[in-house]
């Protein structure tokens, strides 16, 4: 009989991969869909496995091959540091299933380890996607060494265990501090967006301070930003780059004792954390007050936004690129282009080149927010309420894009004027950088609930698996990640015109998803 | 004549390929009608309630709420009616009158007049008190009271229930059954699945019997029941099936 934390997994990662739906439903619906979803996942997956080889290549062109595996170990772990804390203890604790595993006759210890392996395995697949093909570069470029491959793979393999660990403990403390309060899910969300943002300030000023005690020696400046980003990649430093053999060993038993360590600690507070969260003690008596009314439409907006503020997962992995772009606006305000030193007759053509780069990346960062790809999912048994009322299924879709829409709104144009200020924009730059902050903003919300009403993820049980592990959001994220990432590029050769082509095709199918919902049905 | 609130015609429901949940299924509920709706597990009582109530599509056949098709005009349908499913899934992140009001919202209910039933059907129920909580901290009970003081606030014409009285203490039953025929003295009518046949056979006027997507007997109880108690009747349907 296979260990009960083997049962325990098997089951969350049916559900978390919708693998049953796929497999034994015999709506032929559902097959178009899941086979729809695999060819626009395996084409998002494409152009980034393309992205990954372009980024390794250039960075073995330069003779830094050696320090590709720990940059991306370093990077890897700090994403995933990040995502597990957006998780909001949703991971361990709240889960809709709880009584059900409760109740079943398994150790909390096998619990844990369970739910923490889920996470696990989910952080492997993103380490792996990048890992994978930059180690193929690198050994094309460098030659292949044998010993360099079983380090390189143990490395990659032990990365995502202390970033999940801590990051999963950091909110397993935060459940516990805020179980008892009435808003709590409010000041869980506020403090890992505090964390959240800490963590980017340190990482640029461990950037800028790394450039400058690096100088121009770019081996020397990437050795300290991996050393700075995540300390324990410095082991993995040591054996790819001076052949230090224990060092791999080193980082590999750190990994692993913080895992075995958690998943022993958790599983102490386990119970208490749980009851805790699920008592909710935080009822008031209710005197009747004057309500107000408001029209359906309005009605629905105003939930849309509730529930938004309700969840740290759904807020926290919505507004990411919302909140760097503030972090990036308001970083701006300390930048002067008058001291890089520039002659002052090339500004103008500086200014407006870099000015084009920087609207496209904003444009990556608005869609790296968006809640409106997993609003309807998270309707979840719910949905059948929502679908009831009086109320056309473009409304119902149109207010779920609203929050999406306002939030990046907001950021895009606050960006938008700042960075136009700094960079000395003429009025073309300054309209471009207004229209994409808009057009994008659009774009992202109204295709992220569109391509959530063609693939909802409704039998969740945590948030989680239906706002970070779907379909649209990994479309959404890739492909804005492409976009701006190739419009910014672009942009740094041909000025304007890459921008303007971006911001054309992205108006046009803003429209043309606007002009679809029309004819939308929402069904249960 | 008695005016028809619900018409169903010959629904036809079919899941993935070849799964008949409901066959040619007909029946009339009139204004004043509290008509019961009973069948054992995967009758497709559930099916026909949610393609009723328009959140679930149809392969053949019509509905026709107040007249009116539900799949030619489904918001104008939904507006006259309302639904309370069997698991009462509300929206966990309000509170219990930032529901109800939302609800108003959605349905247009004016804002004295929901202040009125809010009042009403929550003292009614005994949660006034619990309205300002976030429904997450409801019981079980307490969001089935609080899902059908959602439902009566817009004064549908037709309302829907799927298993209504699972979860609600013997008071709050009691008062449910009286709402439902004052809401029946006043021109509307109920239509709901049940399993407890005691309860269909004391309340109900009309009654259905489903079985296997089929509908096996329906009208009024008297007519259906005859002679003996719903019980045997139900029983009797199994039986000669089964043989």
């Amino acid at each position: 009989m296979p260990a009960k934390w083997k049962l325990l997994l098997k089951v969350q990662l049916i559900g978390l991969l919708n693998i049953n739906k796929a497999r034994k439903s015999d709506d032929p619906k559902e097959k178009r869909k899941t086979t729809g979803a695999i060819i626009l996942l395996s084409f998002v997956g494409l152009i980034f496995l393309f992205y990954v080889v372009l980024m390794a290549l250039a960075f073995c062109s330069q003779g830094l091959g050696d320090k590709l595996p720990a940059m991306i170990v370093s990077l890897s772990s700090l994403i995933v540091f990040i995502f597990t804390l957006f998780q909001g203890g949703a991971m361990l604790f709240g889960t809709k299933d709880y009584d059900i595993v409760a109740a079943l006759p398994v150790s909390k210890r096998e619990v844990v380890f369970s739910r923490m392996l889920s996470s696990y395995l989910v952080n492997l697949a993103f380490v792996l996607i990048v890992a994978v093909p930059a180690t193929v570069v690198q050994f094309a470029y460098n030659g292949f060494i044998l010993w360099k491959l079983g380090a390189i793979i143990l490395a990659v393999f032990v990365c995502p265990v202390l970033p999940i660990a801590v990051g999963a403990s950091l909110s397993a403390a935060l459940s516990a501090l805020t179980a008892g309060m009435r808003y709590k899910n409010l000041i869980q969300s506020i403090f890992a967006i505090i964390l959240f943002v800490g963590i980017m300030a340190l990482s640029f000023s461990f950037s800028f301070s790394a450039n400058s005690e690096t100088g121009a020696d770019m081996g020397a400046l990437y050795t300290m930003l991996v050393r700075k980003i995540y300390l324990p990649a410095i082991f993995v430093q040591m054996t790819l780059e001076e052949g230090i053999v224990w060092g791999i060993f080193v980082f590999t038993a750190i990994s692993l004792a913080a895992g075995i360590l958690f998943v022993l600690l958790i599983s102490v507070f386990y119970e208490k954390i749980n009851t805790a969260l699920r008592n909710r003690g935080a009822r008031r008596a209710y005197k009747s007050k004057d309500i107000r009314q408001t029209k359906p439409f309005a009605a629905l907006v105003k939930k849309e936004f509730k529930r938004l503020f309700s969840s740290p997962a759904y807020l926290l992995n919505g507004i990411t690129g919302s909140i760097l772009l503030v972090i990036a606006a308001f970083a701006l305000l300390f930048f002067d282009l008058n001291d890089l030193g520039i002659p002052t007759e090339q500004i103008q053509e500086i200014s407006r080149t870099f000015g084009y780069i920087g609207v496209g990346a904003m444009a990556l960062f608005i869609g790296m927010s968006c809640p409106s790809c997993a609003a309807l999912s998270l309707e979840g048994s719910s949905r059948g309420l929502l679908f009831a009322m009086p109320v056309s299924a473009k409304s119902i879709l149109l207010s779920k894009a609203v929050p999406t829409f306002v939030i990046n709104c907001i950021s895009g144009l606050l960006f938008s004027v700042l960075f136009c200020i700094k960079m000395q924009a003429d009025a073309v730059l300054f309209i471009l950088a207004f229209a994409t902050a808009l057009i994008f903003s659009a774009f992202t919300a109204l295709g992220g609930i569109f391509l959530n009403y063609k693939f909802p993820k409704y039998d969740w049980t945590n948030e989680t698996q239906a706002v970070k592990n779907s379909v649209p959001l990994i479309i959404v994220v890739f492909a804005s990640m492409i976009v701006g990432i190739a419009a910014a590029a672009l942009a740094a050769f041909f000025g304007l015109w890459p921008i303007l082509a971006m911001d054309a095709i992205a108006l046009v199918l803003t429209v043309a998803i606007f002009c679809s919902f029309n004819n939308a049905k929402l069904y249960v | 004549m008695e005016k028809k609130i619900l018409e169903i015609r010959h629904l036809r429901k079919v899941y993935g390929k070849n799964k008949v949940a409901v066959d040619d299924l007909s029946l009339d509920v009139c204004a004043g009608d509290i008509y019961g709706f009973i069948g054992q597990n995967g009758a497709g009582k559930t099916t026909t309630l949610r393609a009723v109530t328009g959140i679930l599509g149809f392969d053949a056949g019509d509905i026709l709420i107040d007249g009116i098709s539900v799949k030619d005009d489904p918001v104008l349908c939904k507006s006259v009616t309302a639904y309370i499913p069997d698991n009462p899934d509300l929206y966990e992140f309000l509170t219990g009158i930032q529901y109800l009001n939302f609800l108003g919202d959605m349905y247009g209910v004016e804002k004295t007049v929901r202040q009125e039933r809010i009042a009403k059907y929550a003292d009614m129920f005994r949660i006034s008190g619990d309205l300002g909580s976030l429904v997450s901290a409801y019981s079980h009970g307490m969001k089935q009271k609080l899902a059908l003081i959602g439902a009566l606030m817009h004064a549908p014409k037709l309302i829907v229930l799927d298993e209504p009285f699972v979860g609600l203490d013997p008071e709050a039953a009691f008062k449910l059954k009286q709402v439902f025929r004052e809401m029946c003295d006043a021109g509307s009518a109920i239509f709901f699945s049940t399993h407890v046949l005691d309860v269909a056979e004391k309340l109900c006027n009309k009654i259905a019997i489903i079985k296997g997507g089929k509908l096996i007997a329906s009208g009024n109880i008297d007519d259906v029941r005859g002679d003996t108690s719903l019980e045997d009747v139900f029983m009797e349907v199994l039986e000669n099936d089964a043989r």
